[in-house]
């Protein structure tokens, strides 16, 4: 199966064009991709001493693209991924979800974190709700969605569950269900199945995609693993000391399983990314 | 860094987690359920056990010593309890306001209560905005420092010069140590909180405040309400030592009064009946904030 390389990277004149552009009409949000980065950088001081982890990006995904951040560990894939969810402020460039100016996190852009993050004090169904219901959206237009993503998640049964009760892969379905019900635009995983075992990461991967065909939605997930970017992606990027050191389309068929192991252009293109992150990690 | 706008488990069921699955529903009496059952039982009998255990203790001693004058027995503290429950010759002699233990307890728990909860309200209010607003911690937590490592013995004559012998002083004084037990706790408890729970919640669009009464709240309140219960403990031996320095009623009044006439059993009798109504207290307050932390 071809792999070919993706031209989306947003040109500098592009760059230009939509930095002048502050406040979109509806039309050009709804055809706005689903995110323009634009000259992305983000440093901090400890002493003297300043570290960048996002130097100079820049980025065009399309909207309903499945899109793996891939790379070893500190060289900045969760930083851009928190940059783009709002969660820290970049110190130069920007970025837009959706036609919009990004200055902060917002429903348009939910996330799945790697650790546990949903409130534990709620019951499972309470957790599914939690975001519509706190933003105060009306029951009637929220309640559908949260039976929809009970039943899609395989969670019905244990709606009244505490999250105590579950197990890590269960809660994990409880997170993912949660930030559908909220029906953000854009999804935003870190790491979200890092700390699960080999075959929940699995049945987790399928339902991902299941969920992902079913909506439509933009996701944006970063993964250390290469095996999950080749299951997962449309589109894999590779950041190299926080700079884009590729960008690749995959057009592999789903759904993709074991078979993509014998493929030889899934194996062509993971010998590709291995020599890149191992060239990384020296 | 420049940061953004932005807070055991027990698996029971091993997940089946293929899509659509409806395993792992636990039953209507879980394993779990039967052992915690089983864990209460057994802890209520060694409480009752350690109780009994005591009182046969006491009852053996007291037969030892042959004196009641020195160490009455359990039965002669009870019913001295019983007799001057409802009215005490011997107070209203002594010149006691309150001339009943009831009277002296309802004194005692009055303050007690009511400045428990103002203090603890306080405390809270100010705890949880120190973790939110630096100003507010810079502000308070070197003030609440000092105070709490002051002892109680020293603070108290001072609070009852500056505010009086009577109710008033004593209340200033068990709110003030409420307070800064609780301030402390609430502020510790509500900075202990993940900022992976506020930048979920904030991903999710909640605003500032709505994060801080659905995130910061519930997820501190576990560690909020111990404080809570340890200053409430506290308050009933606080508010009987500010008594004791001087007051026109109360249990730890009529203590002093009945330790100064060496009536040994009255004293042993007031202090039972203070003891039983701090543990009944403090069960109340268990039993009542049980149901919102059932999720622990």
């Amino acid at each position: 199966m071809a792999v070919t390389s993706s031209t989306a990277a947003t040109s500098s004149t592009e760059v230009t064009t939509h930095a002048a552009v502050t406040t979109p009409t509806a039309a050009t949000t709804e055809t706005a991709p689903a995110f323009e980065v634009t000259g992305l950088r983000f440093e901090y001081r400890e002493g003297r001493q300043v570290t960048r982890p996002i130097d100079g990006v820049d980025l065009h995904i399309p909207r309903g693209q499945f899109v793996c951040i891939l790379g070893p560990s500190g060289q900045g894939k969760s930083t851009l991924l928190r940059c783009l969810a709002g969660l820290l402020t970049p110190t130069g460039g920007q970025i837009r979800a959706g036609g919009v100016t990004v200055d902060g996190p917002g429903a348009d852009r939910g996330m799945v974190f790697q650790q546990d993050a949903i409130p534990m004090w709620l019951r499972v169904e309470d957790n599914i709700a939690f975001g519509p219901k706190s933003r105060g959206v009306p029951e009637s237009e929220y309640r559908p969605r949260v039976e929809r993503y009970l039943e899609e998640v395989g969670l019905a049964a244990q709606r009244r569950s505490w999250p105590r009760q579950l197990s890590g892969g269960m809660r994990k379905r409880v997170a993912i269900a949660a930030v559908f019900a909220n029906d953000p635009d854009i999804l935003l995983m870190d790491e979200p199945f890092g700390a699960l075992d080999y075959f929940t990461r699995g049945k987790l991967h399928r339902l991902l995609i299941q969920l992902w065909a079913e909506t439509g939605k933009t996701i944006c997930f970063v993964t250390h693993d290469i095996d999950e970017a080749l299951v997962l992606a449309d589109r894999i990027l590779v950041l190299n000391n926080g700079a884009l050191a590729m960008d690749e389309l995959l057009d592999f068929p789903r759904p993709r399983g074991e078979e993509l192991r014998a493929d030889p252009d899934a194996n062509a293109l993971r010998a590709r990314l291995l020599s890149i992150l191992g060239g990384e990690a020296s | 860094m420049t940061t953004a706008q932005v807070g055991r488990p027990r698996a029971v069921a091993e997940a089946v987690d293929a899509p659509g699955s409806r395993v792992g529903s636990p039953p209507a009496r879980s394993p779990r359920t039967a052992v915690a059952t089983r864990a209460t039982w057994s802890a209520a009998a060694w409480r009752v056990t350690g109780v009994v255990l005591v009182i046969a203790l006491w009852e053996w001693l007291a037969a030892r010593v042959a004196n009641p004058a020195i160490l009455p027995a359990p039965g002669l503290v009870v019913r001295n309890a019983i007799e001057n429950f409802g009215g005490s010759p011997a107070l209203a002699y002594l010149g006691l306001s309150e001339t009943s233990y009831l009277g002296n307890l309802q004194y005692t728990a009055g303050v007690v209560l009511t400045a428990w909860a103002a203090g603890s309200m306080a405390g809270l209010v100010s705890g949880l905005l120190a973790a939110r607003v630096q100003w507010v911690r810079d502000l308070t937590e070197p003030v609440n420092y000092v105070f709490g490592v002051v002892p109680v013995l020293v603070a108290a004559p001072f609070f009852l010069i500056w505010f009086g012998f009577g109710s008033t002083g004593q209340w200033v004084l068990v709110a003030f140590f409420s307070y800064v037990t609780v301030a402390g706790a609430g502020m510790v408890a509500a900075l202990a909180i993940p900022p992976r729970f506020e930048e979920y919640a904030a991903t999710l669009g909640l605003g500032k405040w709505s994060r801080v009464r659905r995130i910061v709240l519930p997820q501190a309140l576990p560690s909020c309400l111990a404080a809570l219960r340890v200053a409430l403990a506290a308050a009933w031996g606080l508010q009987t030592v500010a008594e004791l320095m001087g007051s026109e009623a109360g249990m730890g009044r009529a203590i002093a009064v009945r330790t100064g006439t060496g009536d040994v059993a009255s004293v042993m009798a007031l202090i039972l009946i203070l003891g039983i109504v701090a543990v009944l207290a403090d069960l109340l307050f268990t039993v009542s904030t049980r149901k919102v932390l059932r999720w622990q």
